[in-house]
């Protein structure tokens, strides 16, 4: 137990404060004082030199366009944060206005301002868009084979799964439709939405609290992004925000082959070779991460690199040109022509996204691995006598041990995807790719600072994100952390 | 009879297990291969057959690799050493005094570095920079190492606190009838106590700082003071004719840290689970 020193003793003892002022001063001076000079010159005009001069809003105005309506919904986000988990009036009214009058705002400004449909219907845009209909009918069909998975039978969360899975398909299919895309989850989260807080029936259900909670989340954050797409921001900045979100809904798929993995490493009976297989899935981890990146962009040269041989070699090359016939993909696969993986506006997102196959994070393993050894081998045995099946085990006994761990990995994996951006800068350049198809906002900030020379607005890009991944942590801290 | 077939099945399961596992390791090892392969071959090697081992294997790549890289690995040797012994000292003292004292102020400053861990370092950047330019630091490793020793001690302190405050109390006590400084508490008794935790973030902060890319990309402008990671992407926009050596390069980029992996790979498996577990 440390010691405790009164006010009166620390003439005798203040010896000790040197001990921590080294670390203080360089803190101060190379954490604190980077973060609020940020704060101070997101005011200016400033190219890091000679140029320095004050211009109030004038950045964020640049960056977000309208800066009330942004305030506004900020300062409702933060409220909602804090008391939506209470039980008083209060928190009802909060969720309640940005569950429905947020959208119904958001739904009727947007049909006002003309942004319903983006494209008139017709049947060759709906041909050209196959692909994305097969895609949202994919991806949702196994968001709903997951949570038949991993949500059991007598769950009372089972229904609201459900409920947003299709919920998020019909918007897609509204998309394809034509509508524009944010128009559609707007309208139809506002039905869902009156559904909750207006049906009797709803108040039954004893979960309901918590889907009025999350449906409120969802509300402010298509909100946010209306105001993102069309509020007169900075176009590149937003733009950067939408590769973001498809980044983040890939990565969270990538986080099961990690999972997967950890459990069946921890089911193996071998003790000796389970240490082995531990020590083995180390070796990604020692091999620099640099080195790896660059592997891999050597992987995605066109000529001579292996990606495109193993897929001609294992015939995917083939079926890619096909589909590509058929599905209009714009003749990104030509016969006897080698996709420029890292060169082609189409192919980089999805390079992007393939990267690291087979996504199989080292920390996160051991992670989980750590996880699972708190398991006891007669809960497994039990399992076993009552004839459990291994997805059973898996859902039953393993996955409620590591929903901690996924769900810290899972935020620290969403911050993380929004802080970095050295990997784009190395295998993208400065620009962000072709046609600056990847210019995420983090190395939006680079850029505009240290080549462009506008460092005032680099600060106010990095403040914006900074307060969102604030948000996020503040989030993580109250709903996540808290349930262990 | 029912024993057999029973015995059959786990038999079975057991080997999908373990195929299961060695595919996906084969999987996530590939890469790593394709590098020590291609690292021995010429380009018409390679284009000839990218997937094995090819003989006459071409030593001379990674002589011609060593001439590009060696400075680059000494580099970042020299800046993760020194920036690793800093922090721990620092650290070290640090933790000493939040585990051991409640003084005026100790709240203040816990929170002061706690917060630290929650924000996020983005905006920090271009700050930072002009903050270094004006002390004069650009394009000198100091500015590298007093950075990283600021931003990676915070972490550290806060698990080395809780390890400290598990160290039993005679002993402090016994050292301080002794007539024991509170220097020497730290190194005599705190020091050698804490090893495998202080190996383990060392190890760590090591892995962080060889992949480091960002800040030493806009503070350093010499070719030649060029830590690893940096190095590594400039040679490879600048060498791309001979894919053998840049892979030969890269391979021996490598090689530190699996040394320091070899040696202490009980400690690593063990004390990451354990950071894990805390975490």
């Amino acid at each position: 137990m440390p010691r405790d020193i009164g006010f009166k003793r620390v003439k005798h003892y203040w010896k000790l404060y040197l001990f921590l002022l080294p670390s203080v001063l360089l803190v101060a001076v190379f954490s604190y004082y980077p973060a609020i000079s940020a704060m101070y010159h997101s005011f200016f005009r400033w190219n890091g030199e000679d140029i320095n001069y004050w211009v109030g809003l004038e950045n964020f105005k640049k960056v977000l366009g309208v800066i009330t309506p942004w305030v506004v919904l900020f300062i409702l986000f933060y409220l909602v944060i804090i008391y939506a988990k209470e039980k008083n009036l209060l928190s009802y009214v909060l969720r309640f206005v940005s569950g429905i009058i947020c959208l119904a705002v958001t739904s009727v400004l947007l049909a006002y301002k003309g942004f319903v449909f983006l494209t008139p219907f017709s049947f060759a845009y709906l041909y050209t868009n196959i692909s994305q209909t097969v895609i949202a009918v994919v991806f949702w069909g196994f968001w709903l084979l997951v949570f038949q998975f991993l949500v059991s039978e007598e769950s009372e969360n089972k229904w609201m799964y459900l409920m947003t899975t299709v919920c998020f398909f019909i918007a897609s299919i509204m998309k394809i439709l034509g509508f524009a895309a944010i128009f559609s989850f707007s309208a139809i989260l506002l039905l869902v939405g009156l559904a909750l807080w207006l049906v009797p029936a709803m108040n039954k259900l004893k979960t309901i609290e918590i889907a009025r909670t999350i449906h409120a989340f969802t509300s402010i954050s298509i909100a946010f992004w209306a105001l993102g797409a069309y509020s007169g921001g900075d176009p590149i900045m937003w733009g950067g925000f939408y590769v973001l979100a498809i980044l983040i809904v890939f990565n969270i798929v990538k986080m099961f082959p990690s999972i997967v993995t950890a459990v069946v490493v921890h089911r193996i009976k071998s003790d000796a070779l389970n240490y082995w297989y531990r020590v083995l899935f180390v070796i990604p981890m020692i091999i620099p991460g640099m080195v790896y990146l660059l592997i891999w962009k050597f992987f995605f040269n066109p000529n001579e690199g292996i990606f495109n041989r193993i897929l001609v070699y294992t015939k995917v090359m083939d079926v890619l040109v096909y589909m590509d016939g058929i599905l209009g993909w714009g003749g990104v696969f030509k016969e006897g022509v080698m996709p420029v993986w890292l060169g082609n506006e189409h192919l980089v997102l999805p390079a992007l996204i393939l990267w690291g196959f087979p996504w199989v994070g080292v920390v996160g393993v051991l992670i989980y691995l750590a996880g699972l050894q708190g398991i006891d081998t007669s809960v497994y045995e039990a399992a076993e006598l009552d004839g459990a099946s291994a997805i059973q085990k898996f859902t039953h006994i393993e996955m409620p041990l590591i929903m901690t761990q996924v769900r810290i990995n899972l935020v620290l994996m969403v911050i993380g995807t929004l802080q970095a951006y050295a990997h784009i800068l190395i295998l993208f350049d400065i620009d962000g790719g072709p046609n600056g198809k990847l210019m995420i906002p983090g190395l939006y900030m680079f850029r505009e600072a240290f080549r462009e020379g506008r460092a005032g607005y680099a600060c106010a890009i990095g403040l914006i994100i900074f307060f969102l991944i604030l948000i996020l942590t503040e989030l993580n801290n109250r709903y996540i952390r808290v349930e262990k | 009879m029912k024993m057999n077939a029973y015995r059959t099945k786990t038999l079975l399961s057991e080997l999908m297990k373990h195929f299961f596992i060695l595919f996906i390791l084969s999987m996530s090892l590939f890469p790593f291969y394709v590098m020590v392969a291609t690292s021995g071959k010429t380009n018409a090697q390679f284009v000839g057959n990218p997937w094995s081992f090819m003989f006459p294997f071409h030593f001379e790549n990674y002589v011609y690799a060593w001439g590009m890289v060696y400075k680059y690995i000494f580099n970042t040797i020299f800046i993760c050493v020194t920036t690793i012994f800093f922090t721990m000292f620092l650290t070290l003292n640090a933790a000493y005094f939040f585990a051991r004292f409640k003084m005026p102020g100790s709240r203040f400053f816990w929170y002061f570095f706690l917060i630290l861990m929650l924000m996020p370092g983005v905006a920090n950047l271009i700050p930072l920079f002009v903050l270094l330019k004006d002390m004069n630091l650009l394009n000198t490793f100091w500015a590298l190492i007093i950075v990283h020793v600021a931003g990676g001690q915070i972490v550290q302190i806060y698990i080395l606190r809780n390890f400290i405050e598990d160290i039993p109390q005679d002993l402090f006590d016994a050292a301080e009838v002794d007539g024991a400084s509170h220097l020497q508490q730290v190194y005599n008794i705190v020091f050698p106590m804490s090893g495998s935790i202080l190996s383990t973030l060392g190890i760590l902060q090591f892995i962080g700082l060889w992949n480091d890319y960002i800040l030493p990309l806009v503070v350093i402008r010499d070719d030649s003071m060029l830590p690893m990671a940096v190095g590594l992407v400039r040679m490879d926009s600048a060498y791309v004719k001979e894919w053998g050596q840049l892979m030969a390069g890269y391979t021996i980029a490598s090689i530190p840290m699996i040394l320091i992996f070899l040696f202490t790979m009980r400690l690593f498996v063990k004390g990451l689970s354990a950071g894990a577990i805390k975490g």
